[in-house]
């Protein structure tokens, strides 16, 4: 094998991936026509590639669905898909929370003396006074303070338990009066209601009775004007028949008398 | 049914996808952003079988193969919101994929791992040929195959991965480039090395058989 054959095999396997120049391409083709050693080394390639595409695709053996729980994320993951400006809202809130804690922790006093503002860690330091430097004092004096601050104290605690207790004695008195007032509504309506009941049924039961009442009385004035009417009928023709009778009477009376006249004048 | 999903969604290998392909996947991603699992869906229907059959040919395992799937696909849906449109979805997908292969392939230890146990399903033969001529040319197909994956699992884990974007996923070398990481001109030389070993084993296995 020459050097350029080594340099022509290496285009070999650039040429089986499409990676050369029509130039470069029409050389080794040019050299392959040529060269047998470097032929052979391209039908070993072509030979590799062929046996390479016998591993062709199959088909799935499942489909790799994904769903929406499997999304779940820490909560380190939500706070990087946010914007800076809620990050640095929610690592302020943190920092807060941290520093409040560790105030917490460490017994951070924060107190105002003589108009300044004292931070302080722990127990207060308290300043250790000398008797040679306190100043003088007058017992009775101070008794006499603390006492008329203790009275005013209960005084004023006296005072506030009876205002707590006359507001809590207007509460319940406005709650009773509202409850019995609802009682009393509710009851109100109730009786209201089966009073209305009554009242209807009552009035669709004497409703009823007039009806009837008067039905029966149509019926009792109808069947007696129907007797009536029979008697009449009856008496007419009784005096109907009367009549006949009484005119074929008069008739043979007539007769009778006109035969007579008639025997007379003979 | 996954013939006629394939002829619905297209050949998705290298960038075999039309214009209209490509917006109805931006359409799909973007509802993906959001949240939309369904839509997320759509492109594990087009993009699982060539996931799939990268991971197998990396691993050697159809097990393997299927659980580093799922794995990819879980990844690219939980960080889907990383993605920038502007580059390629298959690309960025890819990445994933052969991440997690090279992620197991260095977990494992050194040596020879193809499963002898081979339960992957092939691809069916020509239903016209004889039923002893279809045989035979089965038993050669399969110990063909057999062949080329024990060669390819000779290939250290990049040099496979290469090898397999190239040869059977048709990527560029740009595209390559661009999922692997390295230089392009790292992966020709990481790929023609790959070839230089695969032609001399499996011109061995071949005499050696």
């Amino acid at each position: 094998m020459t050097a350029e054959c080594s340099s022509y095999r290496n285009l070999i396997p650039r040429a089986m991936m499409g990676d050369l120049s029509a130039e470069e391409q029409q050389s080794l083709n040019l050299h392959l026509a040529e060269c047998a050693p470097c032929h052979h080394e391209h039908v070993q390639y072509a030979e590799t590639l062929r046996q390479m595409r016998s591993v062709s695709d199959v088909p799935v053996p499942r489909h790799f669905f994904v769903y929406k729980e499997d999304r779940a994320e820490n909560p380190w993951q939500v706070f990087r898909r946010m914007s800076l400006a809620w990050q640095g809202a929610i690592a302020t809130v943190i920092l807060l929370f941290g520093v409040l804690t560790a105030s917490a922790a460490l017994r951070l006093n924060i107190r105002s003396e003589n108009g300044a503002w004292i931070l302080s860690f722990g127990k207060s330091v308290t300043r250790n006074i000398t008797p040679a430097q306190a100043p003088p004092v007058n017992m009775a004096d101070i008794e006499a303070k603390i006492f008329k601050v203790v009275e005013e104290r209960n005084r004023l605690e006296k005072l506030e338990w009876v205002r707590t207790l006359r507001i809590e004695i207007e509460q319940s008195n406005r709650s009773m009066t509202e409850r019995q007032h609802k009682i009393l509504q509710v009851a109100l309506s109730d009786l209201e209601m089966r009073l209305g009941g009554q009242i209807n049924a009552t009035a669709k039961t004497l409703e009823d009775r007039s009806d009837r009442a008067f039905a029966n009385f149509y019926q009792v004035i109808s069947t007696e004007r129907e007797q009536d009417l029979a008697t009449f009928n009856t008496r007419l023709s009784r005096l109907a028949a009367n009549d006949e009778v009484r005119g074929i009477q008069t008739d043979a009376i007539l007769e009778t008398i006109l035969q007579v006249a008639e025997l007379k004048l003979k | 049914m996954d013939e006629n999903l394939d002829s619905v969604l297209g050949d998705s290998r290298g960038t075999g996808l039309n214009a209209v392909e490509s917006g109805q996947e931006s359409i799909w991603i973007a509802a993906s952003q959001r949240g939309d699992s369904l839509a997320f869906n759509r492109l594990v229907l087009r993009w699982e079988k060539a996931i799939y059959n990268l991971t197998l040919r990396m691993l050697q395992d159809p097990d393997e193969a299927a659980e580093a799937t799922q794995e990819a696909f879980l990844s690219a849906f939980k960080n889907i919101r990383r993605f920038r449109q502007d580059a390629r979805f298959s690309t960025w997908l890819y990445r994933i994929a052969v991440n997690h292969c090279i992620s197991r392939l260095r977990r494992k230890p050194p040596g020879i791992h193809y499963s002898l146990d081979d339960r992957r399903p092939e691809p069916p033969l020509a239903a016209n040929l004889p039923a002893r001529e279809s045989q035979e040319k089965e038993f050669f197909l399969e110990e063909s195959r057999s062949r080329v994956r024990m060669a390819l699992d000779y290939l250290p884990p990049e040099q496979r991965a290469i090898v397999e974007l190239k040869f059977y996923q048709e990527l560029t070398f740009e595209e390559i480039a661009t999922i692997i990481e390295v230089p392009l001109s790292t992966i020709k030389s990481r790929l023609y090395a790959g070839l230089e070993i695969l032609k001399v084993r499996l011109g061995g296995l071949l005499q050696g058989s």
